[in-house]
């Protein structure tokens, strides 16, 4: 069973979302149940700084050992801060999905789009 | 038709007999019924009445095999060009290779396997390409080659394709050098409007027919997501990827150096000497033999840290399990099977068999051949300019001969005035035996109208330049 955080939003394409210390700025990364669907995470591709992203658009890539997975933005919004270390070694991915390899920082443009965003609860169904 | 060398047998006209199309009567009748239509020829009225054969196809009677076989080997003689003195160029060579080579490649081992599908149970073909990857990286002075593509135009857009896709921030445009060939611009222009990228002309010096520094403008109001330059280009003139590397610098654009002639490496300062971004190539030159335009060999490098926006295969060296050297299909996740239609290209088989034979080809020359080859073949073209300028002088011809660094073609310019000089020259030419180049579109700006360009190989002999220039300089 893969480890699913009460306090965070999560998107049905297996990303999570946290609240930072700024209102306007949340975090993203990918779930412990997609790091281990991917496997050994050996390449990361990230939006560039400061670009500006639509939601559900595709934002980026993540390579595994047997696949390509499409990152995907949970919000729209700029690109405020990427986990640089992350791209020169990508293992973080698997072994501290929700804590070290968090991905981005985006300054969200619609709050609307918060409410589309799955609870816990809900995650649990989709991650199954 | 000669008189039968032999009757055919009787196994011949049974064979004869069988339709290649195993339809018989009663499953055409029963096909026909199932579509409503009484004739096939109901199923295909758009073809118009006289563009239909009408009774039999204007063919010979039977023949045994021996009687094919001569009557095919009489055809194939009348075609002259193959066995003419043969000048053409424009990115296809007629240049030898050794003879060995064909021997070791026609092993079954090489000639009939198909792209590694299994890749650990197909070491050899791996160990192959992995050797040619070296080979071409090292030629190419640069970090990363892959297993090779179908030929250089194709490489070439490719290569622009990659540099879009490293530089999303930029324009959608490419810049090519004037001095690409023709059939690698047309292609370029054939694929890349339709995804939206634009293809604008870097010029070329009227006089000196190189595209530098100088003659770039940029007309595109921001940044081009890629530069071209091809060398030698399309006149026989060998650019400066120098030029090339503090342009694409300047301009903030990925540097994709063109090598149109692969051995020209063996003397000249190759693309990764310069700090190019991609450098793709056609490998034909190397030992593979003009054919009827193919099958060509595409080349393409690039620096390490594009290496997962590289099209097409990559193989690498590793170990297995028990720490024994193996060689590997490596960062396959790129490629169609795995990422489908988001894969970086969908080349994912490559000429395995013309690398194979490139790198034979390498292996047989070595440096210091390739070194000696590159030599003997700017020599000849230089020999052959001076003594076309001397003719010309000497014969009050107006006509210009390209300056500046040559490799193994030259392009002679004429202005309006003798705009048929080309076609009087191959038309000559070719009454002697000669097929003697090719007519070539030359600068606007250089108030000359056409150009024949001419190329040279290890074939040909001082006696056979002298021979050209008496043509040429023939009024």
């Amino acid at each position: 069973m893969s480890e699913i955080r009460p306090e965070l939003f999560y998107t049905k394409e297996h990303e999570w979302i946290k609240k930072t210390n700024n209102p306007k700025v949340f975090q993203m990364g990918i779930t412990d149940f997609a790091q281990s669907a991917l496997g050994d995470v050996t390449y990361l591709e990230l939006p560039e700084l400061d670009s500006t992203i639509s939601q559900n658009d595709v934002v980026g890539s993540i390579e595994s050992v047997k696949s390509v997975s499409e990152l995907f933005a949970p919000l729209s919004g700029k690109v405020t801060a990427r986990n640089e270390s992350l791209l020169d070694d990508p293992s973080p991915l698997n072994s501290s999905p929700y804590d070290d390899a968090w991905l981005l920082e985006i300054e969200i443009t619609n709050e609307s789009e918060l409410s589309q965003l799955l609870g816990p609860e809900a995650y649990a169904s989709v991650a199954q | 038709m000669s008189s039968r060398l032999v009757e055919p047998t009787d196994k011949e006209c049974e064979i004869e007999n069988m339709r290649y199309l195993p339809l018989t009567e009663d499953e055409k009748t029963r096909i026909l019924e199932k579509c409503g239509v009484g004739s096939f020829e109901e199923l295909t009225p758009n073809i118009p009445e006289e563009l239909r054969v009408k009774g039999l196809l204007n063919l010979p009677s039977r023949m045994s095999e021996a009687e094919l076989l001569e009557t095919l080997e009489k055809l194939s003689s009348i075609n002259k060009g193959a066995w003419m003195q043969n000048h053409l160029g424009q990115g296809v060579y007629d240049h030898t290779c050794p003879t060995w080579i064909d021997q070791i490649l026609g092993r079954g081992e090489f000639l009939t396997s198909y792209t590694p599908y299994q890749p650990e149970v197909t070491q050899g073909t791996l160990q192959g390409i992995f050797e040619f990857q070296s080979m071409i990286a090292e030629l190419f002075g640069m970090e990363v080659s892959n297993a090779s593509l179908y030929d250089g135009a194709t490489a070439v857009l490719e290569a622009v394709l990659m540099a879009v896709r490293t530089r999303k921030n930029n324009k959608p445009i490419v810049y090519i050098s004037e001095g690409t060939y023709d059939n690698t611009r047309k292609i370029l222009e054939s694929c890349l409007p339709d995804m939206g990228i634009e293809v604008r002309t870097w010029w070329a010096d009227p006089k000196s027919l190189e595209s530098t520094p100088e003659t770039f403008e940029n007309d595109c109001g921001g940044a081009p997501a890629a530069i071209v330059l091809q060398s030698p280009n399309r006149w026989g003139v060998v650019e400066d990827w120098a030029g090339l590397d503090s342009v694409a610098k300047k301009e903030n654009a990925r540097s994709v150096a063109y090598v149109s002639h692969a051995l020209s490496l063996g003397i000249f300062s190759p693309p990764g000497e310069h700090d190019i971004d991609i450098a793709v190539g056609e490998g034909q030159a190397l030992g593979i033999p003009p054919g009827f335009g193919g099958p060509h060999l595409g080349l393409f490098c690039c620096k390490k840290a594009d290496i997962r926006q590289m099209p097409g295969r990559l193989v690498g060296h590793t170990e297995d399990a028990r720490g024994q050297q193996a060689f590997c299909v490596t960062l396959s996740t790129r490629e169609q099977h795995i990422r489908r239609e988001k894969a970086t290209s969908n080349i994912c088989s490559n000429q395995n068999l013309m690398a194979l034979k490139a790198a034979m080809y390498m292996t047989a020359m070595g440096p210091e051949g390739l070194s000696k080859l590159g030599k003997g073949l700017r020599s000849r073209i230089f020999y052959l300019r001076t003594a076309i300028e001397n003719k010309f002088k000497e014969k009050n011809i107006p006509h210009q001969v390209v300056q500046g660094e040559l490799f193994n073609e030259l392009t002679i310019m004429v202005g309006p005035k003798h705009s048929l000089w080309v076609d009087e020259k191959i038309t000559q030419a070719q009454d002697q035996g000669i097929l003697i180049g090719l007519d070539v579109s030359v600068p606007r700006s250089s108030g000359c109208v056409r150009g024949l360009n001419i190329a040279v190989t290890e074939r040909h002999y001082q006696s056979d330049l002298d021979k050209l220039v008496e043509i040429l300089g023939e009024s």
